[in-house]
């Protein structure tokens, strides 16, 4: 492991990486651009018997409306992972059952900016990645097949419909953004998911799946250069590298306060929960008009160092050594369940803190009070060391995950982030940035609450 | 120069179709076993591989109703500090120092058994490994030897903090209060609650909420005592690794258990205010789940979206029996992965549920089948769920079938090995059975099961009980019912 910043020492200038060969937690990886302007990469892991391939799209559920061919769209909510769905229709029977039989894991999600289709297995990695590069590429979708799929994802809905998790964060979402479409639900409703027409998916597939909109990370003992032939071979074969479809992404104006600051509901649970978010003011860099175009390093470096800052603030604040933590803790408005965050993406970000709780709204008052007690007291640099050393820990400690790496590897790229920067950004971030992070974010103006309550549905 | 991309991929070796897993390619993993003291065991899988160091302290109690809710409740109390750590500020903030090593405590449960465990893990670069096992035995041993102490100052008093112990019975009882807010794992132990009735495992591992009025610190702390003198004790110890760590690790532990183990004599002498008396730590391996005379249906009501339905077969076969392999196989066929039975035709031929599968209880002999569907497709999806089992029953399956479920439990069991978690569980799981093995390389056997093995093994299990946690409405009913009836023999 190697920290190219000093703890403590003065901010210096991390070094901006280009997408090019290097090392990453102590391992190989590997670069290459591929054909149709695919960007993919490999982390040979050595020394796992697992070996794990993920291809991502920069298309999530908040990319509902878009210009494309002359013409805007926008498509109803659940569309990216209805799409996600259908991409296992491979009209040759569902590719589920095709990996299943190679002993490979294979699954997809889909979160607000992207989706993704990964898989894991110890044996057959070639098949299994000839196979995943298909179906992420090319689309088979009939709409016999979209009816039939279109009854489990609603029982996926419903599924979801019952977890008071889900809710509270869908909730906060809303009440946090007023226009921007973080706040639609990533599966969508049961009546939104009943809208959602073949010819819908097919041109989001056509507009979105195109391999320059792609990012492919595979992570494991592999050789490098043999997955990067064999994708270029399959997408050489399936004739999908021609010209990149022109389209573009539009975003409504966001106001910098949140719509709402509380939002209450009643679910049929034994137990309240409670969440608080913080709109990060901040403005980020807008996704490239262009996906030939990728967003230039010297942002994603800000984006990077924003996210590792505030998620050191996060923990400093609200991580179970402060004394909000243990205060809350100690009345039983908080449990183990408790939990904060800072997360970001190009065009939005907040903070987030909550869990389950006795009592909701008292559970989120007393938070926004402490935070307000302690914001003028700012933190200290001994706090900020302690959470140094502990972030830098859990980034070695995720060599062992192969997925938990390539991962996060993977968000970061479909941001523009480069992840290899992170022991230099970690070591340079100052007290002075994280105290005014500090005095920015966390003020009342700025939260949003969302509660559930034991109730009827 | 990059050799041409062709050319790659026509290179000897470069054959990209094979798809039959050879076990003969498959490694194991050799354990190391120190035998601390009778019915206590250190188990040391080194794999310079990991860049991280694990060390689990798991002591086992017999799940009963007069000891599950202080087993439950113990962990929690002493997950908030220790002599030396006296609150979460300064417990955690030690941990962040060791480069954020993580430190839980758990009660759970398996199969008849309560496991209430410690485990540290910390990031371990070659040069960090010793001195993290060596903070990591420190502070497991010191976490169940030294807990924080009631006195206000830093290291008076002795016994559990009475402060600690109200506060964690308060979050105890919201937790137990709370187990149906997750749908899914609320029917998965009401089914089992329902088939196990009488059984150890019938109980919750979080325990009973009638029992926490009864306990206070003083009994609390007594059960702490008696368990450290009197349960058996598996540990283990994972990661990068080397003798002097290994002999270091045992060497805490046995001077740990001795000291347990006289504080247990001193405690139990005339005119001591609690007595205990240590040894044999000693416990019956987890029970098999008789076989039932009849079939049950269970139906609760819930204000749910979607409905649950679980059915518990009896199958008569634990793990280190020497048709289990055969049974993992069977599972695998039924309702394990993607391109099983359950799948296949409840998701993706009727579409009446997104996920349906089958997963073994291994120290029970019980295998549970769980799916969410609408209420109103109940009596399909049980009538689904028959067809599957009576055409197993038959031996009706393909060989690709066959095929497909090998390649995915043998790739299963060989992804262990990346992981010190499922490494530790696995050959835990084999101590409640009461059969450690002496290498954890459980593919062996399991690549040498035909489809004539599974064949025989698919005609026993039987339709235990037959759960489902719906809301009532599609069925039409004025109020919450609750049936238990007898249906016919299978």
């Amino acid at each position: 492991m190697t920290s190219g910043g000093k703890p403590g020492a003065p901010a210096g200038t991390p070094k901006v990486l280009a997408p090019e060969d290097g090392t990453l937690g102590g391992e190989e990886l590997h670069f290459r651009r591929l054909p149709g302007g695919l960007e993919a990469w490999v982390w040979r892991r050595r020394g796992l018997q697992n070996r794990h391939a993920v291809f991502a799209t920069r298309f999530g559920a908040m990319d509902a409306r878009f210009e494309t061919e002359g013409e805007t769209h926008e498509v109803p909510d659940g569309t990216a992972h209805f799409l996600e769905h259908m991409a296992f229709d491979t009209g040759e029977g569902n590719a589920l059952n095709l990996f299943s039989r190679l002993g490979i894991r294979v699954n997809a999600f889909t979160s607000h900016a992207t989706t993704a289709y990964f898989f894991s297995g110890t044996d057959n990695f070639w098949p299994a990645l000839r196979e995943l590069t298909k179906l992420v590429v090319t689309s088979h979708l009939t709409p016999k097949g979209v009816e039939k799929e279109r009854r489990v994802i609603a029982q996926e809905v419903r599924m979801y419909e019952d977890s008071p998790e889900s809710k509270v964060a869908e909730n906060l979402l809303r009440a946090l953004y007023v226009e921007h479409p973080v706040r639609r639900n990533i599966g969508g409703t049961v009546e939104s998911v009943m809208g959602i027409a073949p010819e819908t998916l097919l041109r989001c597939h056509r507009t979105f799946y195109h391999p320059s909109n792609l990012v492919f990370v595979a992570a494991g003992n592999l050789d490098p250069e043999r997955v990067f032939a064999a994708i270029a071979t399959t997408l050489e074969e399936l004739g999908t590298s021609g010209p990149a479809p022109i389209f573009r992404r539009l975003f409504p104006n966001e106001p910098p306060l949140p719509g709402q600051a509380e939002v209450s509901v009643t679910r049929p649970v034994q137990r309240p929960s409670f969440l608080v978010g913080f709109k990060d003011p901040r403005p980020i860099p807008r996704p490239p008009a262009s996906p030939s175009a990728p967003p230039s390093t010297q942002p994603s470096l800000a984006l990077l160092r924003r996210e590792i800052a505030l998620n050191l603030l996060v923990d400093i604040v609200f991580g179970s050594t402060s004394p909000l933590y243990n205060d809350l803790y100690r009345d039983g408005l908080i449990d183990e369940s408790f939990s904060a965050r800072y997360v970001s993406d190009l065009t939005f970000g907040y903070a987030v803190a909550g869990g389950a709780t006795r009592d909701a709204a008292q559970a989120a008052a007393r938070l926004l009070e402490g935070i307000s007690g302690r914001r003028p007291k700012g933190i200290a640099e001994p706090d900020l060391q302690r959470k140094r050393r502990k972030a830098l820990g859990h980034f070695v400690g995720l060599a062992d995950s192969l997925e938990g790496m390539a991962t996060l590897f993977l968000t970061c790229r479909l941001k523009g982030i480069d992840l290899r920067s992170y022991p230099d950004i970690l070591g340079a971030i100052t007290l002075d940035e994280v105290n005014q992070a500090f005095a920015e974010l966390f003020v009342p103006e700025r939260a949003s609450v969302s509660i559930i309550r034991p109730g009827p549905a | 120069m990059r050799p041409a991309l062709r050319d790659l991929l026509r290179a000897p070796g470069g054959r990209t179709h094979t798809t039959r897993i050879e076990a003969t390619a498959l490694p194991g993993q050799p354990v190391g076993v120190h035998d601390l003291a009778d019915g206590a065991t250190l188990y040391v899988l080194p794999a310079p591989r990991f860049r991280t160091t694990h060390l689990l302290l798991a002591f086992r109690q017999t799940l009963s109703e007069d000891t599950v809710t202080s087993g439950a409740l113990l962990p929690r109390v002493l997950r908030r500090g220790t002599r030396r750590w006296p609150n979460r500020p300064s417990l955690d903030g030690h941990l962040e120092d060791l480069y954020g090593a993580s430190l839980r405590t758990d009660a759970t449960k398996t199969g008849d058994q309560q496991v209430i465990e410690a485990a540290f893990s910390s990031p371990a670069p070659e040069s960090l490994a010793a001195m993290g096992a060596d903070q990591g035995v420190a502070l497991l041993t010191e976490l169940f030897s030294d807990p924080a102490p009631p006195g206000p100052a830093r290291g008076t008093g002795d016994g559990l903090s009475p402060v600690y112990v109200s506060e964690e019975k308060d979050a105890l009882a919201r937790d137990q209060a709370a187990i149906s807010d997750d749908r899914m794992s609320y029917a998965h132990y009401r089914c089992l609650a329902e088939m196990c009735r009488g059984e150890p495992s019938a109980l919750h591992s979080l325990g009973r909420s009638a029992d926490l009025d009864g306990i206070d610190p003083a009994g609390l702390d007594e059960f702490r005592r008696r368990l450290l003198a009197t349960a058996p004790l598996t540990a283990y110890l994972a990661g990068p690794v080397d003798d002097r760590v290994r002999t270091q690790v045992a060497e805490s532990l046995e001077s740990g258990l001795a000291r347990w183990t006289e504080t247990a004599v001193a405690a139990g002498k005339p005119g001591s205010p609690c007595s205990i008396a240590p040894g044999p730590r000693s416990i019956a391996p987890s029970a098999l789940h008789p076989r039932p005379d009849r079939e049950r249906e269970i139906i609760e009501s819930a204000d749910v979206e979607q409905a649950r339905l679980v059915i518990g077969l009896q199958t008569g076969t634990a793990l280190g029996h020497d048709d289990y392999p055969a049974q993992v196989l069977y599972n695998g066929l039924l309702g394990g992965f993607v391109h099983s039975r359950l799948f296949r035709r409840i998701r993706e031929e009727a579409g009446l549920a997104y996920y349906a599968w089958s997963r073994l209880l291994s120290t029970k002999g019980i295998i549970l089948i769980s799916c969410g569907i609408q209420e109103a497709a109940y009596g399909q999806a049980v009538g689904l769920v028959r067809l599957e089992l009576e055409a197993l029953a038959r031996g009706d399956f393909t060989e690709a079938e066959f095929e497909a479920t090998r390649n995915s439990v043998l790739a299963a069991a060989k992804a262990r090995l990346d992981s010190p978690g499922a490494l530790i569980y696995g050959h835990l799981e084999r101590v409640v059975a009461g059969r450690p093995p002496g290498e954890i390389a459980p593919w062996r056997d399991l690549a040498k099961v035909t489809a004539g093995e599974i064949r025989e093994f698919a005609r026993r299990p039987v339709i235990d009980t037959v759960y489902l946690l719906g809301s009532g409405v599609s069925r039409q009913d004025e109020a919450p019912r609750r049936v238990d009836k007898e249906a016919k023999q299978p």
